[in-house]
């Protein structure tokens, strides 16, 4: 009779247990926890089952037992229908957007390019699910997921998967969400629909483009490991869709067919003359070029970039304000860019050139080049003439901050001939230290390389989608209106309800 | 369903004859009321500082700003009010000894059911219809007060989302009927509701725990997920067919467990 009566107290055990059991599994605990409470609640249910064998079998043949299992089974007929009903309402979605102005509908630029889809497209966003954009963001993907079966996506909490921040070079402040295709990638740092349906065209459009680094003057080479070398930036650029291949302008008359665009990477002896030449020529004819200069260095290209309204002065960049940094104050570091510039645009991080060479841009030339400046210096920084002087400071004659330090130029080329495209885009950076292996890590510098190649070999036209906003609307109250909203919801609302149940109660007591 | 009428008339009867429903509107419109002015307030001191600030003034919106928020509040009001009010349901008429007497009736278990059901949802459904004079009173002075824009609150969002926070109430009121079938404690049926309640709420935290297939479970477990659809002005068939679910097998288990009295 004990026995039995322990049997029992250890089945009602079991049965809080097992309720527990979903708690813990809810509050998120690990998984071998769950498993081993529900191993403990089975182990009491058969000490009970075992010990009250006499009792179970007795109503075990009841008739209430056969209702028991008729009314199991049906329960667990009615689940098996809802839960088919609720997996096909997942899988063939179906929703009315009731809003005034469609804010939870995809535009129809959207909804061609995830209808165009052939392979798997797999975003990758790096965000914790406690991060205030968590839900907007997951929003968003799911209704990409439900028009398209080849969206998938994943969030990477980057808390609990560091290993995966790292494999991706995510960094704080800069771009978090990245677009895969095979092994191309595009990233992107707007949270928007217009960024993520730019990124998917950008990743099914870029068939693998050539990018040309010349050689031959001591450039910095992309093959080079070294803290001096591009092998860092390469490897993001060829996520990117873009090839990089070498190529030795002395012995090349013109630049290649294929070439999307070319990079001087901070020539060290200069071009000569034919060889800026068949540079030149390839602009005029609508080319595209990323031109990074060093200072204290003669190119050979000072001439061809008057051309196209860019003027490299001979100084080296000294900001003191770097110190503050961290950095020494031949590095300046670089807050203030071009917003208008599809390069910068969002572009929040800051970004360091470490031994620069002050930029100008030049107006009312004959070139009809439109050069505008991107990257500005802080208004601390100068461009020291003399760096032999035993003390740097900025004397007269040497010009003040801001100024450019990086510059891009547009050349309308719809009229040339034998173009390549409608309009010639130049990169002109004053620094090439910036994009090397020892410096792309810091701050956006790499970001910003990349943003400015990708700019040179963009091949589609960016979408523009308007976000769709609800109506804005507005509300001023004035103090008394507000007072009244306070008092008539507040106050006569709830008191009103509780006196008609009062009222209602003593009427019916005094019955 | 002349019974079934004639049974959930009778059961309104008890909850607007007793003050327990006066008492449940007091203590939400008290609670909602609160929740409301403290986002107005809000609401208002940006729209003021748009004035300097105009970057925000076109992310400004009433319905998302207010009305969301109330809605949201009032699927937690459901999780904490609906247990009191189904507790009664079924487990009162056991305790007071009744149960016996209607399952001799020539009422049919289903009609016990509905019409009991059909009951509590009516009384939530006032409830609901209540919660609207906050949106309304909002419409009322948005609407003379100056707005920029059309003025005043998108009602088909609005009503959207309140119809969605009546589907989570019905859904919760099946729930809390089976729970109360099963017992004869009000106590015991209001605290195991609001319990089941509660994890349903809350477990859209347990898919912020885990990842991959479990949390998508969880996700779609989770009450408050789908109440945000409402909310937000999609009306989502997934959302529907989750509510409807609860509705059905909770309707479906009652019936169950009344049967079971003539089997025991």
């Amino acid at each position: 009779m004990k026995l039995k009566y322990a049997g029992r107290i250890l089945g009602v055990l079991g049965l809080v247990i097992l309720a527990s059991s979903t708690i813990t599994f809810i509050i998120g605990a690990p998984l071998s926890l769950v498993v081993g409470k529900v191993i403990l609640a089975g182990f009491f249910f058969a000490t009970y089952a075992i010990t009250n064998w006499g009792d179970l079998g007795a109503s075990a043949s009841s008739r209430g037992t056969f209702f028991f299992g008729v009314s199991a089974l049906g329960a667990l007929l009615v689940v098996g229908l809802l839960g088919m009903g609720n997996y096909i309402v997942h899988h063939k979605p179906k929703s009315w957007d009731l809003t005034k102005a469609q804010i939870h509908t995809l535009s129809p630029d959207t909804l061609k390019t995830l209808d165009g889809l052939k392979q798997e497209v797999t975003v990758l966003a790096f965000f914790g699910s406690g991060e205030p954009s968590y839900e907007a963001l997951s929003d968003l993907f799911r209704r990409y997921g439900e028009r398209s079966p080849h969206f998938k996506y994943e969030f990477v909490d980057p808390i609990r998967d560091p290993m995966r921040v790292e494999q991706y070079g995510i960094r704080d402040g800069g771009p978090r969400v990245v677009v895969k295709l095979g092994a191309t990638e595009s990233r992107f740092q707007e949270l928007s629909e217009e960024s993520l349906t730019n990124a998917i065209v950008k990743v099914t459009h870029s068939a693998t483009k050539k990018l040309y680094f010349t050689t031959g003057h001591g450039e910095a080479d992309f093959e080079d490991q070294g803290p001096g070398g591009l092998s860092g930036v390469v490897q993001r650029m060829s996520n990117e869709g873009l090839v990089p291949a070498k190529l030795n302008l002395a012995a090349a008359a013109q630049i290649p067919k294929d070439a999307e665009a070319i990079v001087v990477a901070g020539p060290v002896k200069p071009f000569q003359p034919g060889e800026s030449d068949v540079v030149r020529r390839y602009l005029e004819a609508g080319g595209k070029a990323f031109l990074m200069l060093e200072p204290s260095v003669e190119s050979g290209l000072e001439l061809l970039l008057e051309d196209f309204n860019v003027q490299a002065e001979d100084a080296t960049v000294i900001d003191p304000v770097s110190r503050l940094f961290g950095a020494s104050e031949a590095i300046p570091v670089v807050q203030s860019y071009n917003q208008a510039s599809e390069i910068t645009r969002d572009f929040t991080l800051n970004t360091v050139f470490p031994t620069a060479r002050p930029l100008t841009v030049l107006h009312g030339g004959a070139s009809k080049a439109v050069a505008s400046p991107l990257a500005l210096t802080m208004p601390s920084a100068w461009g020291e003439t003399d760096l032999t002087a035993p003390e740097v400071k900025q004397d007269e004659h040497e010009r003040g901050g801001p100024f450019p330090l990086v510059v891009t130029v547009t050349l309308d080329t719809k009229d040339a001939a034998n173009k390549r495209s409608d309009e010639a885009r130049l990169v002109v950076a004053g620094d090439r230290d910036f994009a090397t292996n020892k410096f792309r890590t810091a701050f956006g510098n790499e970001d910003f390389f990349l943003n400015g190649l990708n700019w040179l070999a963009a091949q589609t036209e960016r979408i523009t989608i308007r976000p769709r906003l609800r109506e804005a609307s507005r509300l001023f109250l004035s103090p008394v209106q507000q007072a009244g909203i306070f008092f008539l919801t507040v106050d006569i609302l709830p008191v009103t309800l509780l006196g008609l149940g009062l009222v209602v109660w003593m009427v019916r007591r005094s019955k | 369903m002349r019974n079934v009428v004639a049974i959930a008339k009778k059961e309104l009867n008890i909850y607007f004859t007793t003050p327990i429903a006066y008492a449940m509107f007091a203590v939400m419109t008290l609670l909602l009321s609160y929740v409301f002015a403290g986002y107005l307030n809000a609401f208002s001191k940006l729209s003021l500082e748009a004035n300097v600030n105009p970057q925000i003034a076109e992310y400004l919106n009433a319905t998302d700003m207010i009305v969301y928020p109330l809605v949201v509040f009032g699927g937690v009001f459901v999780v904490f009010i609906v247990p009191f009010l189904s507790m009664r349901l079924i487990a009162e008429e056991k305790r007071q000894k009744t149960f016996e007497l209607l399952m001799t009736s020539p009422l049919r278990p289903v009609e016990i059911v509905l019409g009991k059901y059909l009951g509590g949802v009516a009384i939530m459904g006032v409830a609901v219809l209540i919660a609207l004079l906050f949106p309304a009173i909002l419409q009322l002075f948005a609407g003379s007060a100056g707005t920029g824009g059309s003025g005043g609150i998108e009602w088909r969002t609005t009503l959207l989302g309140f119809f969605g926070l009546f589907l989570w109430s019905s859904a919760a009121m099946a729930i809390g009927m089976f729970v109360s079938s099963l017992t004869s404690s009000q106590a015991v049926s209001a605290i195991v509701s609001l319990l089941v309640l509660l994890l349903m709420w809350l477990a859209s935290w347990g898919a912020m725990a885990t990842d991959g297939a479990l949390s998508e479970v969880m996700n779609w477990l989770s009450a408050q997920r789908h109440l945000h659809g409402f909310a937000r002005g999609v009306f989502d068939l997934k959302d529907l067919a989750y509510y409807l679910s609860w509705i059905v097998l909770g309707l479906f288990l009652t019936h169950r467990a009344i049967e079971a009295h003539r089997w025991a």
